[in-house]
């Protein structure tokens, strides 16, 4: 069975962000970039699946994006991937989710994978669109957000994570697609010998195309309003409490 | 006037001789079978060069050996040990005389020494030899059976031990006053008295007859030769081994400065596994190490792990380890060790510091985590998983942007590398930490009014790799150290305030080719101070220093901080466990990363000691020292207030404003 | 303008979270229509058109299919969706159909421009849309509920169902303790609440808001709490809308664990407290005095 997981290189949160004036995306000098931790339990969901089918699976691990992504690439390869595309656009961290989605559909869509995982979201734009709109091009099921699985005989038993904890389950057939939530299971930390071997793997390097047009004109980027340094909140007590309680009554944190 | 020596095999039939050989023989033949067998466990071990400089091999560990320097160490244990060692050697030398003389030396030349007045002195000193070894011997047994020390364990074959040693000694007392009895008693009374003790027995065995005296002297030779067959057929089989091992591992010293590690290589292609897993993944020594443990427990007694009611004994993992290569299969060590018990270890090396046995707990400990870190991608919790996964991505623990590394040095006296005495290699909690900030602030003004010029690397600084390293993660060590060493290229002089920074560039990068002068801060300033480059407004309060192991144990800096204080104007109150006995703040051995899940608090530990010196101020030299204080010392209940602080905020208070001024 | 408002049913009920796309229309001022999938009685109180098709709360397709009928008849400007475990399920899918632009996780909308929150809040970005339909995702509580009233009109529509993922049940949150990684707000204490009696005063806090209550790590160790509650690069990492830290300092510890939360107040006695890094709001004030009276004036 071929199997494919999609990740995405993101900036490490921590970073402290710089837009160039005018910019429509953050500049990437002295930056950390991680693979994104949604598709950290990607990852780790394909491997086990490849495990588990022994010889019978092989499993790719795909990337749009700039060069750095090829280190995000590396490490699935080192947590058991056994080839990689890096489907390579300097502009990628621009992209709309729909042309990410297209490129990606456009490089795979010949090469029959019948499961495929993705990260629910990215942690640098949140859209969560890229997984579910893979799946809908290629014309496969999908569901999303999952925090339990497990695949047996062709066909997928998961959980989907609600808001408030609760959880839905649900079963679908391959071919499919699944996004993955934090928390679906222990991204595993790899072995020297797998780090080695990693390496060696094949990592097939791709120029993209079939984004399309983009959907969304970003006209600004910057800090949100607000953030900054602390107001202080000083004077008698009573004046104090007050102020709380208005601060939290405007940010309809109570009632 | 009668000669002053004796008839060596006074009333033995000379047939008796050759059998008195015979059993002797067989008692060594035994020995070395036990020992033959011992040897072939040793043998599963891979090779590791430990004989190299023999000479100085041989010297020290001849001096160490006969001197007892390290088991003397502990008090009570160590005086009785070390006497009846020296009143067993002086019975062995003397053992060695006869021999020589009646089976060498008499029979081959005619020349007979042991008379007149060397054989008084002879004489003198194997009565008195005995003594000394009975009486301590007497001392050792009270405290193993009745006085109990906690945590002492029994070995096979202890109490057969005792009673063979002791009826060895009495017997050789018996034979003696019943020999005297016969030839000295009212014969050559003015010799009698060279043999005190002997003489004791000889004038109460003088009022039975001859003929009962020799018989029973007979009998009693007999009983004497089985037990010191017995004696010698034992040893490998009982903790008596440790009269052959512990000398020779006296021998096999690491002679690399304290705290190397194997720096492994990690291209090597042929390699089927990292680290310790089985014990063929350990050599010789490390498997001789396990069985020249002779269960003392000075190790345990000072372990944090241990003391903290944390799985750990370095004294058990090592026995553990031993039971392992001794089932002569390939077993697994962390399984027979326990990972809680690999985990739990700060690497403060006092159980290395303090073993009387020469034996190097920390590097096994790290090997078997490099097994587990390396081939199972296996660590203590995932908040260490975590940290692993922040030096990759942030080159440092905390997860903090590597941007904002220099931050902390914004507007502060720093000049371009090129131009600066010296490169401050400033490290993770310094640079990142709001606390040990504070630290790395206090140093740069310290220098600046010395007068010395220091950079920092800034963006370009890593980790040094340090806790991952000794949490097992060679493989991240190796790529940042190789990154920081590359920036340090052209840097010839390296300051760090971290002492694990210290230990790690100035000793554990050598391995990976940096060649550039590493000092700590505290040696440091103790040489500006010297020189006169700043001045101190001394300030009273009472003070208590506590040593960081890596500046310690590790670095023998103990002096320099104490000097420093000391010209703060502080008074200083010195824990017990100070100096080479220095307790750990339980943050060493990449423990700074994990939580502490197991046992009590060691930081706690801790500050309840320095509490208990009265003192104002917990002063330490090192940032994980002080994050362990800080948060300990606020969990104290009641007692002295004391606030944790690091020895360059009370020197950068001392600094007189006009001294700034001036520089 | 016309928006279409989908909402979302979970075990039989429809999300309070409808007020808020009512409240986003308003916003955008447009007319709104409605559209419900799921067994449930619940209808939302607005005046406009609500389209209802009974039948599983989740089945992809089927979903799909019956929204895009209602695109088809209705013809709307906007279709508006929680971003949430539904809407960021159905949301691409209708947006793919239509080929319509799609904006996610919008937080804020002002002269034509979208405002979308980027890298955990620490950047914005505002985007426009190309020509034509727009699928929107709503930051929950980033838009007022609206206070609109009145009946809607029903329509029943028909889901086909079937084909596709189909949801089998629902299983009940596990229960571990406390999961402060999923908590709205948050109350915790630190070494500043002195002493583990004065705990109480932060579980009190934390039930006159409705929040969790977390601790930093010295309050865990000491045995205080237990370790569940832990906030930091050590326990948990939390992103509540609510971070109210007291007697916390701010080890660097601590501050990577919550730091990413939406609105951070502080209650310490040093205002230098490096809290300040990550926080909004410092009250400087001893806690054991301000935390009491903030309860107070809370349940008052």
């Amino acid at each position: 069975m071929n199997i494919l997981v999609c990740i995405k290189q993101v900036a490490d949160m921590e970073s402290r962000f710089v837009v160039p004036p005018g910019g429509s995306w953050f500049e990437e000098t002295d930056l950390a970039f991680r693979i994104n931790e949604y598709d950290e339990y990607a990852i780790e969901a394909a491997v086990q699946v490849k495990e588990k089918l022994g010889d019978a699976a092989s499993l790719t691990v795909l990337s749009l994006g700039p060069q750095r992504s090829s280190e995000a690439l590396k490490k699935a390869l080192a947590m058991g991937a056994d080839q990689a595309i890096h489907l390579l656009d300097p502009q990628g961290p621009q992209k709309d989710s729909l042309q990410v989605a297209r490129a990606i559909h456009s490089a795979v869509k010949d090469k029959g994978f019948e499961l495929i995982f993705t990260g629910m979201q990215s942690q640098d734009r949140g859209s969560a669109q890229v997984g579910i709109l893979l799946a809908e091009l290629l014309g496969i099921d999908s569901v999303s957000t999952l925090v339990e699985f497990s695949f047996e005989g062709g066909k997928i038993q998961g959980e989907r994570e609600l808001e408030g904890g609760i959880r839905a389950q649900v079963t679908l057939a391959t071919p499919a697609l699944v996004t993955c939530q934090l928390g679906l299971n222990q991204p595993r930390y790899p072995t020297l010998p797998n780090i080695m071997k990693a390496k060696k793997k094949p990592m097939e390097t791709l120029e993209v195309s079939g984004t399309g047009e983009a959907v969304l004109g970003v006209k600004e980027i910057g800090a949100p309003p607000k953030r900054g340094a602390a107001e202080l909140i000083e004077g008698d007590l009573s004046a104090q409490v007050a102020q709380v309680v208005a601060i939290l009554k405007d940010n309809k944190l109570i009632g | 006037m009668l000669e002053n020596t004796r008839e060596i095999y006074w009333n033995i039939p000379a047939s008796s001789v050759p059998l008195m050989y015979l059993m002797a023989a067989l008692g060594t033949g035994v020995m070395l079978w036990g020992f033959a067998r011992r040897l072939k466990v040793y043998k599963q071990g891979r090779s590791l060069a430990r004989l190299n400089g023999l000479g100085r091999r041989l010297f020290l560990g001849l001096s160490e050996a006969l001197f007892q320097g390290k088991v003397g160490r502990e008090k009570g244990i160590g005086a009785l040990h070390n006497f009846f060692f020296w009143g067993f050697l002086v019975l062995f030398i003397g053992t060695t005389l006869i021999f020589i003389q009646t089976d060498i030396l008499e029979p081959l030349a005619g020349i007979t020494f042991l008379k007149g007045d060397f054989y008084k002195t002879f004489s003198l000193a194997m009565d008195l030899g005995g003594l000394v070894a009975l009486i301590m011997m007497a001392g050792m047994f009270t405290r193993r059976y009745l006085l109990r020390p906690k945590g002492l364990l029994p070995e096979t074959g202890d109490g057969w031990m005792y009673l063979n040693l002791f009826t060895i000694l009495l017997t050789g007392f018996l034979l003696e006053g019943l020999r005297m009895a016969v030839t000295e008693v009212g014969l050559n009374e003015a010799l009698a008295i060279y043999s005190p003790v002997g003489l004791i027995f000889a004038r109460w065995f003088a009022l039975l007859d001859e003929g009962t005296i020799r018989s029973l002297h007979l009998g009693l030779w007999w009983f004497h030769l089985v037990l010191v067959t017995a004696f010698l057929a034992m040893i490998p089989f009982t903790r008596l081994k440790h009269l052959f091992l512990t000398p020779i591992n006296y021998l096999f010293f690491d002679d690399h400065p304290k705290g190397h590690l194997v720096t492994l290589d990690l291209e090597d292609e042929s390699a089927e596994s990292f680290g310790l897993g089985k014990p063929s993944d350990l050599t010789w020594k490390d498997i001789f190490d396990t069985d020249a443990c002779t269960s003392c427990k000075r190790c345990q007694d000072r372990c944090p792990a241990y003391n903290t009611d944390k799985p750990l004994s370095p004294m058990k993992l090592i026995q553990d380890m031993g039971k392992v290569c001794f089932e002569m299969k390939d077993g697994s060590l962390s399984e027979a060790v326990g990972k809680e018990a690999i985990w739990a270890c700060t690497t403060c090396r006092a159980c290395m510091e303090t073993c009387p046995a020469d034996i190097e707990h920390v590097p096994k400990i790290i090997g078997m985590r490099r097994n587990l870190a390396l081939m199972e991608g296996e660590f203590p919790g995932d908040e260490v998983a975590k940290a692993m996964d922040s030096f990759e991505v942030n080159y440092n623990p905390l997860g903090s942007a590597p941007a904002a590394r220099a931050d902390w040095a914004e507007g502060l006296p720093l000049v371009p590398i090129e131009e600066a005495d010296y490169l401050y290699f400033v490290g993770c909690y310094a640079s990142f930490d709001a606390r040990n900030q504070k630290v790395a602030k206090a140093f740069v003004k310290l220098a600046h009014t010395a007068g010395v010029k220091l950079a920092i690397l800034g963006k370009g600084e890593r980790c040094c790799g340090e806790p991952a390293r000794k949490m097992g993660n060679e493989y991240l060590y190796q790529t940042l150290a190789g990154e920081n060493i590359e920036s340090l290229q052209k840097v010839q002089k390296v300051v760090t305030t971290c002492p694990h920074c210290f230990q790690t560039l100035n000793r554990d990068y050598r391995d990976l080719g940096f060649t550039g002068e590493v000092i700590h801060y505290t040696a440091l300033a103790e040489q500006w101070w010297k020189d006169f480059r700043f001045k101190l407004d001394r300030s009273p309060g009472k003070v208590t220093y506590h040593d960081s192991c890596y500046l310690g144990r590790y670095n023998g800096l103990y002096g320099e901080p104490r000097g420093l204080l000391e010209a703060t104007g502080r008074d200083l109150s010195e824990m017990t466990a100070s100096g080479p006995e220095s307790f750990c703040c339980g943050a060493g051995g990449g423990r700074i990363l994990a939580e502490e899940n197991l046992g009590t608090r060691i930081s706690v530990q801790r500050a309840q000691m320095a509490q208990k010196t009265g003192a104002e101020v917990v002063v330490s030299s090192c940032p994980f020292c002080l994050t362990m204080m800080e948060d300990a010392v606020k969990g104290l209940d009641g007692g002295q207030e004391m606030v944790a602080m690091d020895l360059l905020e009370l020197l950068a208070q001392g600094l007189p404003e006009s001294n700034l001024k001036e520089s | 303008m016309k928006a279409l408002l989908i909402g979302e049913v979970v075990q039989g009920k429809l999300a309070a979270s409808f007020a808020e796309l009512l409240g986003f229309a308003e916003t955008m001022g447009a007319e709104t229509v409605g559209l419900m999938l799921g067994d449930s009685s619940d209808r939302p109180a607005f005046g406009g058109k609500l389209y209802v098709g009974q039948g599983p709360e989740y089945a992809p397709k089927a979903h799909k299919a019956a929204a895009l009928a209602v695109i088809e008849q209705e013809q709307p400007d906007l279709v508006v969706l929680m971003h949430s475990a539904y809407g960021w399920d159905l949301a691409p899918r209708l947006a793919l159909a239509q080929e319509a632009a799609q904006i996610s996780e919008v937080v804020g909308y002002d002269a034509g421009l979208y405002q979308l929150g980027c890298c955990n809040g620490k950047l914005q970005r505002k985007v426009t849309p190309k020509p034509g339909l727009v699928v929107v995702t709503i930051q929950a509580g980033a838009f007022a509920a609206a206070t609109a009233a009145g009946s809607p009109q029903e329509e029943s529509i028909a889901i086909t169902t079937g084909e596709g993922p189909q949801l089998t049940g629902y299983q009940p949150k596990p229960a571990q303790g406390v999961d402060l990684s999923k908590a709205e707000k948050i109350v915790s204490g630190g070494r500043g609440i002195g002493k583990p009696e004065n705990l109480q005063l932060i579980r009190d806090l934390a039930d006159a808001l409705g929040a969790q209550v977390g601790a930093s790590r010295p309050v865990v160790d000491s045995g205080w709490i237990e370790a569940a509650h832990q906030v930091g690069s050590t326990g948990a990492t939390v992103t509540p809308k609510l971070y109210m830290a007291c007697g916390i300092s701010g080890a660097v510890q601590h501050l990577a664990g919550m730091k990413k939360s939406e609105m951070i107040i502080a209650v310490n006695k040093d205002k230098e407290a490096p809290i300040g890094e990550v926080a909004q709001y410092i009250v400087v004030a001893d806690l054991l005095e301000f935390v009491p009276a903030l309860t107070a004036a809370l349940k008052g």
